[in-house]
Order: structure tokens, then sequence, then C-alpha cells
């Protein structure tokens, strides 16, 4: 006590100076371990929205965090300018022709923003303005290969970026041919002033797209095979444990099953529009041709479908984030159909799709034993 | 009140104060002046409120009514650097020694001179406090603490704290209590030295010898107010009326073998009534 | 009608109270600056009080650091693998330690500690007229008693908390070495990637309010003593029991202030 007494002055400035000094230490190891004083290069892009790129969002490199979104502004053309940086020791990648794409994960796992690195020799000045992949210059850059994408380590993320595009021209041939139907049913009922051989062409030329169309979905549904092939070959050990699901891809399975029966159906759909005995028989005398093509175009979605049913077969048994693309396709599958339905509803024809049966995702039911 | 009127200088005047201590009134409407360099004395029972009065006339205790001043300002609107000239000039023992428990005697004396002169030195300072020591007769070491001291011994340092500074003005709260005869010897001493010296000495007390001794003036405290306030002489013949306790005493013994001290106060002096005393 | 005029009556004193306790404080702030501007004869009196207040309590406020950040550290690495969040158990140490329980504990213990002994010592002063005598002498009570004890209780505050945070996060992985050995580098690396300046300076926020309640709190209720050496004991135990409700309500406006 008597020493704590004498030495009060001591003490009390040890106790004090070795907090600050063990503060300040720790100050600096935090700031040393979160970059306070590296220098970072400041650059620019402009993103067509903001959800995924809120500031401080990481921005990746094989793996690697090479630096950080800084600020987004929403500009007057509604495009979103966007203020990021690298850090310095990843400036030497910044080379010409970089570009920068933002992955959104479809199984909601959010979103990754990459960098890819150009393969020019000048490195970017700070400030310079760095296209984003999906922008006008950012495509044209990807496609004179400047730049270097690595393959997507992500199978679905890349399977669903080549479905999707198939599907939604899929859907706009199938409008067009609506909307020409259409045409032909006003001309049927005396409203066309124009005369119908020309609808009829339109209708033909349209319809002469969709095989073109078919044929990039067999291309890309070849290429979904190849890579779903060898996916599924790495993981034919989880086939096995999920067998399980058996009754779900079935039921997905007849579901499909019968979408394709209705659009084989003869009796129903286009096929009794141009049947030669058919009511308009008069009007489109040209030996069937019309009839013929249509008919070949449908065979090739049948195929196609088929194809995809079989790929969906296949990815149901993997693994239940495959379940979830399964279902990305069912909806397609359905937004498909939808079009038929409204072929279907269209007076000329009789017959038209079957009901559809819903199906509950086996991601829901997958949880339901494991939160119970 | 002529007499007091006729001193020359008021140091510290309460007019119209009234007080309160825990929601019941101590005192109402008291008019004191006690002049400047005499020696002033209250009596008054125990309880009466003394200490109280004593507290006010400090400044150590706020009034709730009226105002008290000192050299004809009021306390209550001191600046902190007031504040400090009068604590500077002014010392003040309290009835049960009031010191501070947590240092030792040194400190405890010491106090006043590290306020008010910052620039003496240890050493100096330590001299001065030993000088004050042995004025008031203490003689044990100044490394105690005030609890290894007996409640005379600390009465002592109380008073020692008191003078060291050399004030002017001296507030005093029962000097006496707890003293042995030694120490009283001593106090009286102490006392006599300071009126000699020409300082402001307010006493209160509830033992006649000081007034006897030293009073060149003499209050009395009753019924929740100074009920008179004068000259010794003229207290105690005026005070017929509230004529009992030490007030009968003092009476009773007659007059004083006091030498006047102030020759050369102006006319209406505390000398001429000295000389009055004899008659009484 | 009765219990009206007593409600009423109550009311009144309490915001008198109140508003006596915010004259206190702002006396007491006003001193405090005037302390920094000249050093004083209170300087001992600071040294003391953070001897006291701070060092002393820096064994106690070491071993709860050091337990909570075992505990924590054990719960952590034992429950959040089980959701597959192992990486969370850093940023719980943080706002745990850090932010929250650091100043909160050390608030308690030097409330329990110091506080009770302010108030107890305060009103043993004003009992034996120590506080007049002071007056006396021409030091203000407020300057010479309160201010120093104001800066050793804010001081030993902040310098605790910093020294909970280091035994809270860095002492607990010793702890946690004997259960479950994980090296020093990848557990520095999380911390670190993880711990604000921010979260450290909310921290020391705390702190600072704390120690401000603390010590005002325990000061006024010291010299709230009048008379009797009965009254002592009481005035620690409202001490106290102030100091732990504002602490808390404190805590609270703080911790939404973060969030808002």
């Amino acid at each position: 006590m008597k020493f704590k007494i004498k030495y009060a002055d001591q003490i009390v400035g040890l106790f004090i100076v070795v907090a600050i000094v063990l503060f300040a230490v720790i100050v600096v190891l935090v700031g040393l371990n979160q970059r306070w004083f590296a220098k970072d290069y400041s650059f620019k892009t402009s993103f067509p929205s903001a959800s995924g790129v809120a500031p401080g969002t990481s921005i990746m490199m094989k793996g690697f965090v090479v630096g950080k979104i800084d600020r987004i502004t929403l500009n007057s053309e509604n495009s979103v300018d966007t203020l990021f940086h690298i850090y310095d020791t990843f400036y030497d990648k910044v080379r010409e022709y970089s570009i920068l794409e933002l992955t959104v994960s479809p199984i909601g796992l959010g979103s990754q923003l990459l960098f890819h690195p150009g393969r020019g020799e000048r490195l970017l000045e700070e400030g310079e303005f760095i296209p984003t992949a999906d922008s006008a210059a950012g495509k044209a850059i990807i496609e004179q290969e400047l730049v270097e994408i690595p393959p997507k380590d992500d199978t679905i993320t890349r399977l669903l970026a080549n479905v999707n595009p198939l599907l939604e021209n899929l859907n706009k041939t199938v409008v067009t041919v609506n909307r020409t139907l259409t045409e032909v049913n006003r001309a049927l009922a005396g409203q066309s002033t124009g005369p119908l051989g020309n609808i009829v062409n339109d209708a033909s030329a349209a319809a002469a797209q969709l095989p073109r169309t078919v044929n990039r979905v067999d291309d890309i549904v070849a290429d979904v095979q190849t890579r779903t092939a060898g996916l599924l070959d790495q993981i034919s050990s989880l086939l096995a444990a999920v067998q399980g699901m058996t009754g779900d891809i079935g039921s997905i399975t007849s579901n499909l099953a019968a979408t394709t029966e209705a659009i084989r159906d003869p009796t129903g759909l286009v096929s009794k529009l141009f049947d030669p005995k058919g009511s308009i028989k008069t009007f489109l005398d040209d030996d069937n041709v019309l009839y013929k093509r249509v008919m070949s175009i449908i065979s090739e979605i049948e195929a196609s479908v088929r194809s995809l049913q079989g790929i969906v077969t296949g990815l149901n048994g993997e693994m239940p984030k495959i379940a979830a693309v399964l279902n990305e396709t069912r909806t397609a599958i359905q937004q498909a159909q939808d079009v038929l339905e409204g072929v279907k509803n269209n007076p000329l024809i009789r017959g038209g799709v079957p009901e559809r049966a819903t199906q509950e995702t086996l991601y829901g039911s997958m949880r339901e034993g494991s939160f119970e | 009140m002529p007499d007091t009127n006729a001193v020359p200088q008021v140091a510290i005047e309460l007019k119209m104060v009234s007080a309160d201590s825990a929601g019941y009134k101590v005192f109402r409407d008291v008019n004191v002046a006690f002049p400047r360099g005499r020696f002033s004395v209250v009596l008054g029972a125990t309880g009466s409120g003394k200490s109280a009065l004593l507290k006010l006339a400090a400044g150590l205790m706020v009034p709730s009514g009226g105002i008290v001043e000192y050299l004809g300002r009021d306390m209550s609107r001191f600046t902190r650097k007031d504040e400090a000239d009068f604590r500077a000039h002014s010392g003040f023992v309290f009835q049960d020694a009031a010191l501070w428990a947590d240092t030792n005697i040194l400190n405890n004396v010491a106090m006043p001179l590290r306020v008010h002169r910052p620039w003496m030195s240890q050493s100096e300072i330590a001299e001065s406090v030993r000088l004050a020591l042995k004025r008031i007769g203490y003689d044990e070491g100044m490394g105690y603490r005030p609890s290894d001291l007996s409640a005379g011994e600390q009465k002592m340092v109380s008073i020692a704290r008191a003078i060291v500074h050399d004030p002017d003005l001296i507030f005093m709260d029962d000097p006496g209590s707890s003293l042995d005869e030694d120490g009283l010897e001593r106090l009286y001493e102490l006392l006599g030295e300071l009126g000699e010296a020409g300082k402001t000495v307010i006493v209160v007390a509830n033992n006649s010898e000081f007034a006897y001794r030293f009073a060149d003036m003499l209050g009395v405290i009753k019924n929740e107010t100074v009920v008179a306030f004068g000259g010794y002489d003229e207290t105690l013949s005026r005070a017929s009326v509230e004529l009992e306790g030490s007030l009968a005493r003092l009476k009773a013994r007659g007059g004083r073998s006091r030498k006047p001290r102030y020759p050369d106060s102006p006319a209406g002096d505390p000398g001429s009534e000295m000389s009055q005393r004899g008659d009484v | 009608m009765n219990i009206l005029v007593l409600l009423g009556r109550s009311a009144r004193e309490k915001s008198s109270r109140l508003l006596y306790g915010l004259g206190f404080l702002q006396n007491v702030i006003k001193e405090t600056l005037r302390f920094f501007r000249k050093s004083q004869v209170g300087y001992k009196v600071l040294i003391m009080q953070i001897l006291f207040t701070g060092y002393e309590a820096l064994t106690i406020n070491a071993i709860m650091a050091v337990s909570i950040g075992a505990a924590i550290n054990v719960i952590g690495t034992s429950l959040l693998p089980q959701f597959g969040q192992s990486q969370l158990m850093y940023t719980i140490l943080i706002i745990v330690i850090t932010r929250e329980l650091g100043p909160l504990l050390t608030a308690f213990v030097i409330t329990a500690r110091s506080g009770t002994a302010i108030a107890t010592q305060l009103g043993t002063m004003v009992v034996s007229h120590e506080i007049e005598a002071y007056l006396s002498v021409g030091l203000n009570p407020i300057s010479y008693l309160v201010v120093p004890r104001f800066i050793g209780v804010v001081v030993s505050m902040l310098v605790l908390t910093v020294y909970f945070n280091l035994f809270g996060l860095l002492g607990s992985f010793i702890v946690v070495q004997v259960f479950n050995p994980t090296p020093i580098s990848e557990y520095l690396g999380n911390l670190l990637s993880q711990l604000a300046v921010g979260d450290v300076l909310w921290g020391l926020l705390k702190a600072f309010v704390f120690g401000v309640v603390v010590s005002v709190v325990s000061t006024y209720q010291g010299f709230s003593v009048n008379k009797a050496s009965t009254e002592i004991p009481v005035a620690g135990i409202r001490a106290v029991g102030q100091s732990f409700i504002l602490i808390i309500v404190a805590d609270v406006i703080i911790t939404l202030m973060q969030y808002a």
C-alpha cells in the first residue's frame, strides 16, 4: 500500500500510457488489415441498374478481392454512374479492354461483381472508364476477345445464360405466328383490305425464321447436354442419394409429356386451320405448303422440348440446386404453354392445351424435413 | 447602536439576515455589524444558532433572506476573484476541528498556504506550518493523521490552520472546546496576540471567559435572533432585560483591567468605552 | 384529493431535484474545463482517484473480460458451425466485448467499487464539516473534490474499457487454446478484418458517458448527505442504484443512436 501511494504518479502514468499505446497499436493493426494506408486506384463505370452494386461491394477476380465499389449515382440518362477502386497490388491487371461483369446467382445466393483484365498493353489511368460486360462497348470487347474471361465455374449460371435467350426467341416466334393467325382470322372475317396472299406470305416469312431459331436451340441444347453430362459424371454418386425424389421427377416428367402430347395432337391447334379439307381451303389452296411448314416447325419444337425434357430429368436427379434450374425451365415451358393457350383461344381453332398440373417445388419439400 | 456606527470601518455586516436549516428557521432578521480590527464575541446557549451565525458571517452558509457584506460588498455577488481574496484574508476555526481525515497534519495546516500562496516552496511551507503549530502549543509530529490525535490536539491543529496564512479576519467557533487547561492558556495567549496585532476576530462561544478577557464588542443570541450587539459595557448595561446566564455572570465579575487598545482611534472609539467599563 | 396533492408535491420535489442535479452537472462541467486550464491542488486527488478507480480495478476487469471472451469463443466455435456461420464468431465477439459488455461491465465494476466509495467518502466529509473546511480555505468543493473524481472516474472508465477490449479479444484467445487450439494468425486476421474502429469508438463513447454518469451521481449523492452519519450508507446505496439505472438507460440510448 505504501508503495502504491509513493509511486502513485508512476503507476497511474504507466496504467494510462500502456492503454493508449495498446489502443494505438490495435488501430494501426486494424488499419493495416483493412488497407487504410494502401493506395487505391479509382475508376468509373456505368451499370444499367444499381441492384447488386451497393457501395462497399467487393470486386472479385479469380476469387480474390481486387477492389470495392465506392459510390453510385443515378444519372440523367437513368443509368447508374459508379465509382470504384482497385487495390494497388492488383493495379497491374487493370489494362486496356478490361471489363466488369455483374453475375447474379440464379438460386438467390446473391451477386458477384467480377473484374476481367483486358489483353491490352497499356495500363489504364486512374479515373478512366471501364465498361461492363453487358454494355455495347463491353460486348464488343468480348466479341473481339480482347479480354480474358475465364470459363464460368458455375455450370448452372452458364446453362441458364444459354437457355434464357433460347426461350425468348421461341416465345417471340410463337407470338409472331399468333399475330399472323390473327391477321388471317381478320381476313377470313372480311375485315382485312389487303390481299390475303400478302398476309400469308408474312406468316410464312415469320415461320421461316423458326427453324433457324430452333437450330440454335439444338446447338445450345447439345452444348448443355455435354456440359450436364460432364457434371452428371462427376456427381453420379449423388444420384443414388436423391432417388427418393423420383416421385416428384415423375410428376414433372408426366407434366412435360402431357405438354408435348398437346403440341403433337393432330386434332388440335394449327392443323385444323391449315388442313386442306378445312374451312379456308378455298383461300389457301397451296398444296399444303404452309401447313407442312408449320407442322415441321411444330415437330421441331417438339423435338427441342423433348431434349429439354431429357436434360431436365437428368438435372433433377442431380441436386437441390438443379431443382431450382428445373423450376426456371418449367417457368419457361409454362410461358410457352401460355402462348399455345393464346393460340387455342383463337376462335378459328378447336381443341387446345390440356390443363396444367401444378408442381410442388423440390426445394421447399427438401427443407421441410430438416427445419421442422 | 451608536457605538458600532462610530467604529471606523465595518468588516462584516449582516443585514436583515434570515437562515433556514433542514426546513426550519434558525434566524430571522438578524442585524449585526462586526467592526474591523476589533475583537467581537457573541454568546449564546447551546443550540441557539451560534455556529450558524458564524457560518453566515463567513460565507459558509447561504442566507435564505437578507444580505451579508464584507467591507461593504454583498458576498452573494462575489466574483471568483473576490471570493479568493476574501478567503486569503480570513481563517475559520470549526467547533469540531473539521480536519481533513485523508491527509496528515502538515498537509492540513499547509492547505491555506498552498491555495493562496502557490509560490511558496515546500520547505517554506513546512516552516510556516511548524511556527503556526508552535504558537498554539501543538508539539506532536506533523506526519500524523488527524485520527491519530486527541480531540484537543485536533482543535489545536484546526486553530493553526486558521492562522497559518496570517489572515486579517479570523472566525472562531467555540475555540476553547476540548482544550485542556494548558491548551486554553496558549489559546488565550494567542487571542491576546491577535487582538494586539489589530486583527478582526469574531468568536462565538458559550463560555463567557472569552468575552471577559477579550471582547471589544459583545453580542447575545436568543430567540432566533441577535438580541443585543454593541460595545462590551453597553451590551452589559443594556441587557438588563435579557440578563441571564453568561451575561449575569459577566456582570457579576465586574470591571476588567485592560489597557485601552486603540489610543489613536477617532472619537467614539472603544477606547473611551474602555474607561467606562470600570464604572460598571 | 389527498393523493392528488401528494402526487403533485412529489412531482414538484422530483422536478426541482432534477433541476438541481442538472445544475450540479453543469457546474461540474464548468469547473472541469477550468481544471484543465490551470493545474490545481486537485492534481494529487486526481492521481489517487485514477489509482483507486482505474488501476486497482484492473484485475477484476481483466478476469471478467477474459472469462466472457473465452465463453463467447467456446460457444462460438461449437455452436455457430452448426449453422454454417463460424465466421460470425468474431462479429459476436466484437459486438459483445467492444460495444456492449465491455463498457457496461466496466461501469458496473466502477459503480460498485468507486461509486459507493465516492458517495460515502463525500458524505462523511459533509458530516465532519470537511467540506466547509475546504470552503473556508478558499477551495471550491466542486473543483477540488468533485472534478478530480469526475475526471478520474471518466479516465479510468476509458482506460479500463481499452483494457477490457484487449483482455476480452486477445486474452480469451489464450484460454481458447486449451480447449480448441487455433492458429494465432488466423484468429488475429479474422478479428482485425471484422473489427471496425467505429466499434471501438462507440464503445469508448459509452465508457465516457458511463463515467460521467457514475461520477456525477456518486458525488451528487455524497453531497446530498446533510448532517447525520446514518445518511451516509443511504447515500451510497442511492448512488449505486441511480448509477445502474442511468447507465442502462444511457446504454440503450447510445445503442439506438448507433443503429438509427
